[in-house]
């Protein structure tokens, strides 16, 4: 019944000038149609647009960062090989760097091929990097692996995922990654280590998921209530705090 | 000085407008909190934001949408419930339940393809969620999405590792205060063999939707099919009138009554306004219509005019006269079983059958018509059947 009230009242929004009309209005309204208005009208309540809630979004965003940057350390740790590149292209030679658990020192050191699994900490030779020592990272162009002459024949591709950590102010370590995923990934760690903001594309991705996740969920009980344009006045103070109970 | 009072009905409400504290005994709230109230004065109310029960302060009471609350004394204290659909209270619970191992499956890289499935999960929830209280569903389609709503709440719960939720036939948790252990063990095992069953299906993914049909079919003791007449094509030259029914093939015979179309001889619709809206409703099928092996959609055809077709239009000839012209049959047994989903837009042909000899019996060529598959050469009629198996009883939701 609700459905056919609904029907014939939106029929008569457009106010008709004869009975044709009408009859022509209400063979449109048709009840699947009643549904997919109200259902694209349940969406459109979803646009988030009111000023409490855009404050709320702004108080949550911290946490949410906090979140990713956790998220990025923890892949830091779990390490990843990468490639080396190297002038002749006889054989693409495998390195693998991870950083410490307690998020200090960045190991590093040469792989035969390949691993499968986890790779123990004592079997990366190389002198560990202080992150403490870090100074910088680079990427892209002006990464000195890339500026090599020999570097220009590469595509494009090994362009966009080089990154270089400066440390001691002179000292390069150079990156290939294997993916965008982990060039995001990457940067993103060490930009959060130096304590500078995370920039790639996939932090924006993260956050605006997760964000909206928890703003669904905090607004889970406004369901059907309507967020005034204006807020509310603040009442004037009440001339006592003595509560009934002081159960503090 | 006015007092402070206990309130007794105002006592649950939701934020709807941030609100920060400016003295010490006020409390800031953030927008869609829930809070409960415990006293009022002067515009103000005295509570707690319920998930953080410790802090009490004030609040201005316009910042509040205050909920309707059914209040119960245990002992000494009150239970304070909302009164929102008990199955709605437990999808909140679980969303808000699931969000927080969400947010700890994003941390952990491994578990990628966990984190997206559950995060479609809470989607569906959310989805179905504000459908039920939108309260615009009638009633056979609300018990299909309870249906749907539990069946994915407890496929999460086990996928997650969360304790199974045992609910008795209609989906409603069961109380262990009112259940006896006995029949509370027997419910336990059956709904973790339903669930184990369910994954399985979800893993293999296997499309069936028997529960959500099946649970309408049994919520309704009467059903009733919607058939649209958009089109019939077929040269006949003259007047004629279309006879549709459901008939019942082993049995012989109608099983409901017949719905008159007249066509005219130009091809259309005697009563032109009718062109686009030729609908009908066969209602009252029980559950014996729905048991029958095989259930056909037949049309009729009578031709109104002169009594042999080959002759001329001539003022000798009488005319009006009602001779039969064909049938067009088609097998709907799947369609009123509810095994084929039916939308507004798919459109089925029917195949036209024309009687051989002037003194053929409509009858017969029925008989002739439904044991055979035969080919008709393009003549037929157009159907279309939303919305198949609608309940009658539509309840005032």
């Amino acid at each position: 019944m609700q459905v056919v009230k609904e029907q014939i009242t939106r029929a008569l929004t457009i106010k008709p000038n004869s009975l044709d009309q009408f009859k022509s209005r209400l063979q449109n309204l048709s009840y699947t149609e009643i549904l997919k208005l109200r259902q694209s009208e349940r969406m459109n309540q979803e646009d988030f647009q009111s000023r409490p809630i855009l404050e709320l979004r702004e108080k949550i965003q911290p946490e949410i960062m906090e979140l990713i940057k956790q998220q990025r350390l923890n892949r830091l740790c779990e390490g990843t090989c990468f490639r080396k590149i190297s002038s002749r292209r006889r054989q693409d030679k495998f390195w693998y760097c991870r950083l410490s658990p307690n998020h200090k020192v960045l190991h590093y050191g040469d792989l035969e091929e390949s691993p499968q699994g986890e790779v123990p900490h004592d079997s990366l030779q190389d002198k560990p990097v202080p992150v403490a020592d870090i100074k910088a990272v680079v990427t892209g162009k002006d990464c000195p692996h890339m500026k090599e002459k020999g570097a220009l024949k590469q595509n494009k591709e090994v362009l966009e995922l080089a990154f270089s950590v400066l440390y001691e102010s002179d000292e390069y370590l150079n990156f290939i990654a294997p993916d965008k995923h982990e060039y995001c990934v990457w940067t993103d760690g060490l930009n959060a280590l130096l304590g500078k903001e995370m920039t790639s594309e996939f932090t924006r991705s993260d956050m605006d998921t997760l964000l909206n996740m928890e703003m669904k969920l905090r607004l889970l009980d406004l369901e059907n209530i309507q967020i005034p344009e204006v807020p509310p006045p603040i009442p004037k103070e009440p001339s006592n705090y003595d509560f009934v109970y002081d159960c503090n | 000085m006015a007092p402070w009072t206990k309130t007794s009905s105002e006592r649950y409400g939701v934020v709807k407008w941030n609100f920060i504290a400016k003295a010490e005994k006020q409390l800031s709230l953030a927008v869609g909190d829930t809070v409960h109230i415990q006293e009022s004065c002067e515009g103000w109310y005295k509570g707690y934001v319920i998930k953080n029960k410790e802090r009490k302060g004030a609040f201005p009471a316009n910042f509040i949408v205050l909920k309707e609350v059914i209040i119960e004394k245990r002992g000494d204290e009150e239970v304070i419930t909302s009164v929102e659909m008990p199955l709605v209270k437990e999808v909140t619970t679980t969303l808000r339940e699931w969000g927080t191992i969400w947010k700890q499956l994003y941390l952990q890289s491994s578990k990628k393809v966990r984190f997206t499935q559950v995060q479609r999960l809470m989607w569906d929830l959310m989805e179905w969620r504000s459908q039920l209280l939108s309260g615009t569903l009638p009633s056979d389609e609300f018990k299909e999405l309870k249906q749907k709503v539990t069946s994915k709440i407890d496929y999460g719960n086990k996928i997650l590792e969360l304790d199974v939720v045992v609910r008795d036939a209609d989906g409603n948790i069961l109380d262990p205060e009112r259940a006896s252990v006995i029949s509370l063990f027997r419910a336990h095992r059956d709904a973790t063999a339903k669930i184990t069953e369910r994954i399985k299906e979800e893993q293999s993914n296997v499309q069936m939707d028997h529960s959500g049909v099946s649970a309408r079919i049994q919520s309704s003791p009467t059903h009733s099919l919607y058939v649209f007449v958009r089109n019939f094509v077929c040269r006949i030259g003259e007047d004629s009138e279309l006879f549709m029914s459901l008939y019942d093939p082993n049995k012989q015979t109608n099983i409901s009554e017949n719905y008159l179309v007249r066509w005219g001889d130009k091809g259309l619709p005697k009563d032109i306004e009718m062109l686009n809206s030729l609908k009908v409703v066969f209602t009252d099928l029980g559950n014996k219509d729905l048991n029958r092996e095989k259930i056909y959609l037949i049309c009729q055809i009578v031709r109104v005019g002169r009594m042999d077709l080959k002759d001329t239009p001539n003022k000798k000839w009488t005319t009006g006269l009602r001779r039969p012209f064909g049938v067009a049959v088609m097998d709907i047994s799947d369609i009123i079983k509810g095994k084929t989903e039916c939308d507004e837009e798919k459109q089925y042909f029917i195949p036209f059958h024309p009687v051989i000899a002037e003194n053929d019996f409509l009858h017969a060529l029925l008989n002739k018509v439904t044991s055979s598959r035969g080919d008709s050469g393009g003549q037929g009629t157009t159907h279309s059947f939303p919305a198949q198996m609608t309940s009658q009883q539509r309840s005032l939701r």
